[in-house]
């Protein structure tokens, strides 16, 4: 099978299930994007946004509870104690940048989830860095040697993330930003063990696993950066923190879900951070009947 | 000259096994005051700290009694192999001088080390740690009655078996 980063996926399966999945993968070879385990049922393969049902002998392959313990056992090396902040979060970012997504029965102290105690199902997200996407983009990214804080905007599912990414690899590795991101659900940089598993740039410097806006306000007191980035505004102390850096000297990367500017002025949150002026730019995704996305960077200031 | 010297191996070689079995018990509680450590241990790096277990397990493979089972366990996360079915043969692999009953307490904790969040984990190590150290009281004792005893009945036996043959 040439597909590694799903290679690195189908072996954290538990071992009786890794020879089905390998064969009907290398006999449907496709770009899978999800391996779902859900107990006292089956394992079902994703790709396109099509889930597909895998089979053995003609009948569905059956996962246990003890299958989907195996599976984080694996994926963790045997270290739930270090993973369990993450999993209470129902998620767990394993090398390569793969993610699990984690549901089951929570246990909850004084109103707070303490864990997830009896796993139900598992969906192992597959990671896939995505290289030259920027295109001309990358051009006009700087402007008298600056960067214009810029605001990406999209409805959901559209790749701001691997966007994202893309810019910071360019700000750090083309342009030589210090750039730090503060990563609050371990998306964009897939941090693992300290090491970003994706490729986010030599320069940038990321805070995971912390409230966005105290996580930028803290990048910019500790890391000096020449551009701060976040992920997904939306709360009122994410504009907060965003304003402050702008006041700070410093430009912002961030990205926001609406399908133009007009939506964002009807909605109060955005309303405010368009308001204050602070990002000059915004880059609009769009998704071609192909499939391909296609960039818009516009002017706002 | 020769009967002498027949007498003093015999002597020597009962007296041997005679003390030998009393270094047993010195080795048993040897280990189980090293296994006490590992497992106060363990909870602190583990359950405190959150540690990988990776690193719990490189801190034992440091200590002298427990270092062959831990560097096994130490492979057995490189190669992926379930941690449950590799403590249980890195435990059995060793060697360790224990009694079944204390071995069985240690097996168990590979059902759960690593596997489960900290708070089970505390507990688990918590209850083999109170079970070991219940050990380490019998052990004490043992060691104080019968590794005397051993020491001379060894050199007893073999007193009298130059006796008896000579």
């Amino acid at each position: 099978m040439e597909d590694r980063q799903l290679q690195t996926c189908i072996k954290i399966l538990p071992r009786e299930m890794r020879g089905a999945v390998l064969a009907y993968c290398d006999t449907h070879a496709k770009q899978w994007e999800e391996i779902r385990l859900r107990a006292g049922r089956g394992i079902g393969l994703v790709c396109d946004g099509r889930e597909t049902e895998l089979y053995l002998g003609g009948r569905p392959v059956e996962v246990t509870p003890q299958d989907l313990r195996t599976v984080l056992e694996l994926a963790t090396g045997a270290s739930f104690q270090s993973a369990s902040e993450q999993l209470r979060q129902g998620f767990y970012t394993m090398r390569e940048g793969h993610r699990i997504g984690v549901s089951g029965s929570a246990a909850v102290q004084g109103g707070e989830i303490r864990a997830i105690r009896e796993f139900s199902s598992l969906t192992i997200r597959v990671a896939r860095q995505m290289d030259g996407i920027l295109g001309e983009l990358e051009q006009g990214l700087l402007v008298d040697g600056q960067f214009p804080s810029t605001l990406i905007l999209s409805p959901p599912g559209m790749g701001k993330t691997t966007l994202l990414r893309a810019l910071l690899r360019s700000l750090s590795d083309r342009y030589s930003l210090r750039v730090a991101l503060a990563d609050e659900r371990g998306e964009v940089a897939a941090l693992w063990r300290g090491v970003p598993q994706f490729s986010i740039g030599e320069r940038t410097d990321v805070l995971e696993g912390c409230p966005k806006a105290e996580g930028m306000l803290m990048l910019l007191r500790s890391m000096n950066p020449q551009v701060l980035c976040a992920d997904e505004i939306t709360a009122p102390k994410d504009i907060e923190a965003i304003s402050t850096a702008a006041n700070c000297g410093v430009s912002v990367l961030a990205t926001a879900h609406g399908a133009s500017l007009e939506e964002l002025q009807r909605r109060t949150l955005y309303h405010t951070l368009l308001e204050q002026q602070v990002f000059q730019r915004v880059i609009f995704i769009q998704r071609q009947t192909d499939g391909s996305r296609q960039y818009r960077m516009e002017r706002i200031l | 000259m020769m009967k002498l010297l027949g007498a003093v191996v015999l002597f020597s070689g009962i007296a041997w096994c005679g003390r030998q079995r009393a270094l047993w018990y010195q080795l048993h509680l040897n280990c189980l005051n090293s296994w006490q450590r590992s497992l106060l241990e363990g909870e602190r790096r583990l359950c405190d700290l959150g540690m990988q277990t990776e690193n719990y397990l490189q801190w034992m493979a440091r200590q002298p009694e427990l270092a062959q089972a831990a560097n096994r366990c130490l492979i057995g996360l490189e190669r992926e192999e379930s941690f449950s079915t590799t403590w249980t043969s890195a435990l059995r692999a060793a060697e360790f001088p224990l009694y079944q009953e204390e071995l069985d307490t240690l097996t168990a904790l590979g059902e759960v080390l690593g596997q489960y969040e900290e708070q089970r984990q505390r507990q688990s190590l918590s209850y083999a740690e109170t079970r070991l150290r219940e050990a380490i009281r019998r052990a004490e004792e043992e060691q104080r009655r019968l590794g005397k005893m051993w020491r001379l009945l060894g050199v007893g036996a073999g007193v009298f078996a130059v006796v008896l043959l000579y």
